[in-house]
């Protein structure tokens, strides 16, 4: 197996790899999955340097506690759950789950239409989503982006299921508007 | 548009998002890794040296040969009274003794010997795996110092067929990222919260035994452990002139050192003050008249100075060299007298001179919270005794092994 190449390993080969500490099988994932987490980390990030430093940390927890993997489900989505468990870890030691959420920057939603997908990059929808206001993006990120029940969601940000709903509708049009203003804006 | 049209092309957008990887950030992922490997290294060399000490020391007990922790005595040597002047002062005549004496003086030392046990890590493939049998797993595998084995990922990682994920399937790690984060103290301390402040001022407070040879390895010259007058013609003659080889119980000693630590942290000297306490049993000639059984006691006081370079170690575990030297002073020797007729009397005299001594040894500190930690110290100690020091096992066993265990104050 350590003759193959660790690149066009599979993710469960290169997960017993990394359980024995190879570094090289550790720093192909690493490679191969650093968007998809820096995406995530980005998401629920303020800003950048925060999102390389959950990156960062991410990481180390992934390679150090790999063993746990069960191997039941998909490796990504076993490394999703961690990073976004982190995510919430540093957001509770800031104390900003419960901090109320500005609803003033927005009325009604404005009508989004499809095609404005085509136009908008990714790079531009996962910035608004990290300037969504705190409790919105939390909400939103879990449900709508990690597939997150309400009633997952409210255990883990201790908070009513009527309020993650309440949090996701708004979250959903704040960020309508926001997409709305940059496609008039192009 | 559609709520869930829109958060479905919300949800595309994202996950289509690409970016270079960041080779810096991965230099500093994989060096933190080596440190952490090397911090779970320590951590296991320790538990097993830990143990092994315990052991050791265990050993040296069970070797003594009665459990009262002392030697048996010689019955067959031969009377040799001594002749030689020392400058032992008597404090106090020959009084009968109020005090009835102490038949038994057991000292009694136990370590307790952890044991590093393996933790199988088997999950059974037909069993679902709840994330509290997944954190429980993790823990018993960080704690035994076993995550990383082989067999395990080989039965989990056979069970994925699939690379697909659903909300279903990652409902199993529910939690686990978390508890697996908030469970791993090394990433807790190491790399979330702020490294811990130098203190280059510590204080200690611990104490040490020595350990006591075989008989054999005594170099007993039969002289007076207490002679005052006896000159010819003088008639108030007091003496202790042992008759038997001694035995010398484990030397007790309890201390404080304060310590300053330079170099970054890599050299420490301290100094302290130090009591210890030795007690032995002999047959003696008292005053040249009566045959008795003696105890000993003699009271040390000392000044220890020693130094310290740190050899490896992190913010929990430092592994230590240190080495020095201790000037003391005896305070006082007390005999407990009873002769063979059953008379029984006490005495004590101030020792005069000063007790050298030099001592080299490792050691090794946990600090399980920021500002304290518990440390041992297996050393190596040579006592420098003349005529002066009283008869004790340093005089008679000059090379000592000593054993000090402590708490350590970082301020």
């Amino acid at each position: 197996m350590l003759s193959k190449s660790y690149s066009t390993m599979s993710d469960e080969d290169l997960v017993k790899a990394c359980v024995r500490n190879n570094t090289e099988a550790q720093k192909v994932l690493y490679e191969r999955y650093y968007s998809r987490m820096l995406a995530l980390c980005l998401r629920y990030s303020d800003n950048k340097d925060d999102a390389k430093d959950s990156l960062h940390d991410g990481f180390i927890a992934i390679f150090s506690k790999i063993s746990s993997y069960s191997g039941s489900g998909s490796f990504e989505g076993w490394m999703r759950r961690v990073f976004v468990n982190l995510m919430l870890m540093k957001i509770r030691r800031k104390d900003v789950v419960k901090e109320s959420v500005n609803v003033d920057d927005f009325t009604w939603a404005i009508p989004v239409q499809e095609n404005v997908f085509d136009k908008i990059r990714s790079k531009d929808v996962i910035k608004l989503i990290s300037e969504m206001p705190q409790g919105y993006r939390i909400v939103f990120n879990m449900v709508v982006i990690e597939g997150y029940s309400y009633q997952e969601v409210a255990k883990e940000l201790n908070i009513s299921e009527v309020s993650v709903r309440s949090q996701l509708s708004r979250g959903r049009m704040w960020l309508r508007n926001k997409i709305s203003k940059m496609e008039d804006m192009q | 548009m559609k709520d869930e049209l829109f958060d479905r092309k919300i949800r595309e957008s994202v996950e289509s998002f690409q970016a270079d990887s960041d080779s810096g950030l991965w230099d500093s992922i994989s060096g933190a890794l080596a440190r952490k490997r090397k911090w779970m290294f320590i951590k296991k060399v320790s538990l097993y040296g830990a143990s092994v000490a315990a052991v050791l020391l265990g050993v040296f007990m069970i070797m003594s040969p009665d459990n009262e922790g002392r030697l048996s005595g010689s019955s067959d040597f031969s009377v040799l009274p001594g002749e030689q002047l020392s400058q032992v002062v008597v404090e106090e005549d020959v009084l009968p003794s109020q005090e009835p004496l102490n038949e038994d003086y057991v000292v009694v030392l136990q370590q307790e010997v952890q044991e590093v046990q393996e933790v199988p890590h088997k999950v059974a493939a037909d069993i679902p795996v709840s994330p509290t049998i997944i954190a429980e797993s993790i823990n018993e595998n960080f704690h035994s110092g076993e995550s990383f084995g082989e067999e395990l990922t080989e039965n989990k990682v056979a069970k994925s067929s699939e690379n697909e994920s659903s909300p279903e399937e990652d409902s199993e790690y529910w939690g686990v990222g978390e508890e697996l984060l908030a469970d791993d103290e090394y990433f807790q301390e190491e790399l979330s919260a702020p490294r811990a402040k130098r203190r280059p001022i510590t204080v200690s407070a611990g104490g040490n035994v020595s350990t006591t040879g075989p008989e054999s390895a005594y170099n007993f010259v039969p002289g007076p452990s207490f002679n005052v007058g006896g000159g010819h013609g003088v008639k108030d003659n007091h003496s202790v002139t042992p008759t038997s080889a001694p035995n010398h119980y484990f030397p007790v000693s309890v201390g404080v050192n304060l310590s300053y630590s330079f170099l970054n942290d890599k050299l420490s000297v301290g100094i302290g003050l130090n009591y210890t306490y030795l007690f032995s049993r002999y047959e003696a000639l008292v005053d040249r008249r009566y045959n008795a059984d003696v105890e000993q006691s003699v009271h040390y006081i000392g000044i220890p100075v020693n130094f310290y370079y740190n050899i490896i170690g992190n913010e929990y575990l430092t592994f230590y060299a240190n080495a020095g030297g201790m000037l003391e002073r005896g305070l006082r020797t007390d005999y407990d007298i009873t002769t063979f007729s059953g008379e029984k009397m006490d005495r004590y005299t101030e020792p005069k001179g000063v007790q050298w001594s030099v001592n080299a040894g490792i050691g090794l500190e946990y600090r399980f919270i920021n500002f304290m930690g518990v440390y041992l110290e297996p050393r190596i100690t040579y006592y420098f005794t003349d005529a002066l020091q009283p008869l004790t096992v340093r005089s008679e066993q000059p090379l000592q092994f000593n054993l000090e265990l402590g708490f350590r104050f970082h301020i």
